[in-house]
């Protein structure tokens, strides 16, 4: 009697499994260069964008994940805050070729020559978000879906970036083309992942919260 | 009654931090939280530490989080990032190693100088061995703070909040 209910439950669990394994299953997209034309045409509709974030960063060396959470805001054209609010609060304000950094309510202002890096990644994370990156040229492109999203693969072509990353893994949502997924991984293999909910698209954003003068 | 105790424990506080700081060159420490972390640092008598952090050298700063495991066996691992997650450092430190104290696993091409990391790893001398017995430094006493500050006689300086 045993014997037939531990059978029972690893025949369920063997046939779940492959279940979340068909759906989740990735195969690789025949015509990138088309959905690349999608996106970029979800990108023009875009004005906006206001998102809460949870980031995750996982480091092999110390054996541990850092988490920290905030709100995106995006608004054409190259206006971009990232919002810490967790573990403390943090801001950063893209605005054009200017940057202003709010550490707990210390203010600094730069510009983009003298944080290159700085605005670099901050640019292909807005570029990726309303998914004008994919039309850039910057990177090598491999496109793969699955059941509700895309997943792509981005290599960077640059040298400066490569010295950063080594390649970037997005889940685009089949939908719209938003980004609900964003994995940065270093050279080391370490990534940070930044997950991307509550997304709203084209919302009025007041315009002082990219203030930078 | 109170308010004279308050006013005595601030100025035992003050000169407690004047006396810890003065005693260790090239270190300023603000607050009594800074004193207690700066202890635990020097003498390994903690497991980890989330710090941020400051390093500015030649008009250069890099600022994120730091990290600080002490794995218990006398070897500390660093992790220095930004907020957007990009390593500035991976590196572990020795304290007492006849060679090389600073043994790094990743560094970014912003502080990868030879220059950069000896400076980089004499404060982490400082700041894990209490310093050298040179380069004193003035010392900041506001308890309302909670920061160590290592600076060098080349300017390089590292800046830890708590």
């Amino acid at each position: 009697m045993k014997y037939r209910s531990t059978l029972f439950f690893v025949s369920l669990l063997i046939t779940s499994l492959s279940v979340i394994s068909q759906e989740t299953a990735e195969r690789p997209v025949d015509d990138p260069a088309k959905l690349i034309e999608q996106a970029s045409l979800f990108s023009q509709k875009t004005q906006s964008i206001t998102s809460d974030f949870a980031q995750e960063k996982e480091m092999s060396f110390l054996e541990e994940k850092v988490t920290s959470t905030g709100k995106f805001y995006f608004q054409k054209e190259n206006r971009l805050r990232w919002e810490y609010l967790k573990p403390y609060h943090y801001v950063i304000i893209l605005n054009n070729n200017r940057i202003r950094i709010i550490d707990e309510g210390e203010v600094k202002d730069y510009d983009a020559g003298s944080n290159r890096m700085f605005v670099e990644i901050s640019g292909v994370m807005s570029g990726l978000v309303d998914g004008t990156l994919l039309q850039s040229g910057q990177f090598d492109q491999t496109w793969h879906e699955a059941a509700g999203y895309y997943r792509v693969i981005l290599v960077p072509r640059e040298t400066m970036m490569k010295d950063y990353l080594s390649r970037i893994a997005l889940k685009l949502n089949k939908q719209d083309f938003s980004v609900d997924e964003l994995k940065m991984f270093e050279k080391s293999g370490d990534y940070t992942l930044i997950t991307f909910r509550n997304k709203k698209m084209n919302e009025a954003i007041a315009a002082d919260i990219f203030n930078v003068d | 009654m109170k308010r004279s105790l308050l006013t005595y424990s601030t100025w035992i506080s003050i000169l407690l931090l004047a006396a810890v700081s003065c005693k260790t060159p090239g270190l300023a420490l603000s607050g009594r939280k800074a004193v207690k972390a700066y202890s635990a640092l020097a003498d390994g008598s903690f497991d980890r530490m989330d710090l941020k952090a400051r390093i500015s050298y030649k008009e250069k700063e890099l600022a994120g989080r730091m990290i600080i495991k002490n794995d218990g066996s006398g070897l500390y691992r660093i992790a220095f990032f930004n907020e957007l997650g990009m390593t500035w450092l991976e590196a572990a430190y020795h304290p007492g190693h006849p060679k090389k104290n600073l043994m790094i696993r990743q560094v970014s091409p912003l502080l990868n100088h030879p220059k950069t990391l000896k400076s980089l790893e004499k404060s982490f001398q400082h700041l894990f061995e209490g310093g050298t017995g040179k380069n004193t430094k003035t010392t900041e006493t506001t308890v309302d703070k909670s920061d160590i500050t290592i600076k060098l006689n080349n300017g390089f300086t590292l800046h830890l909040q708590l």
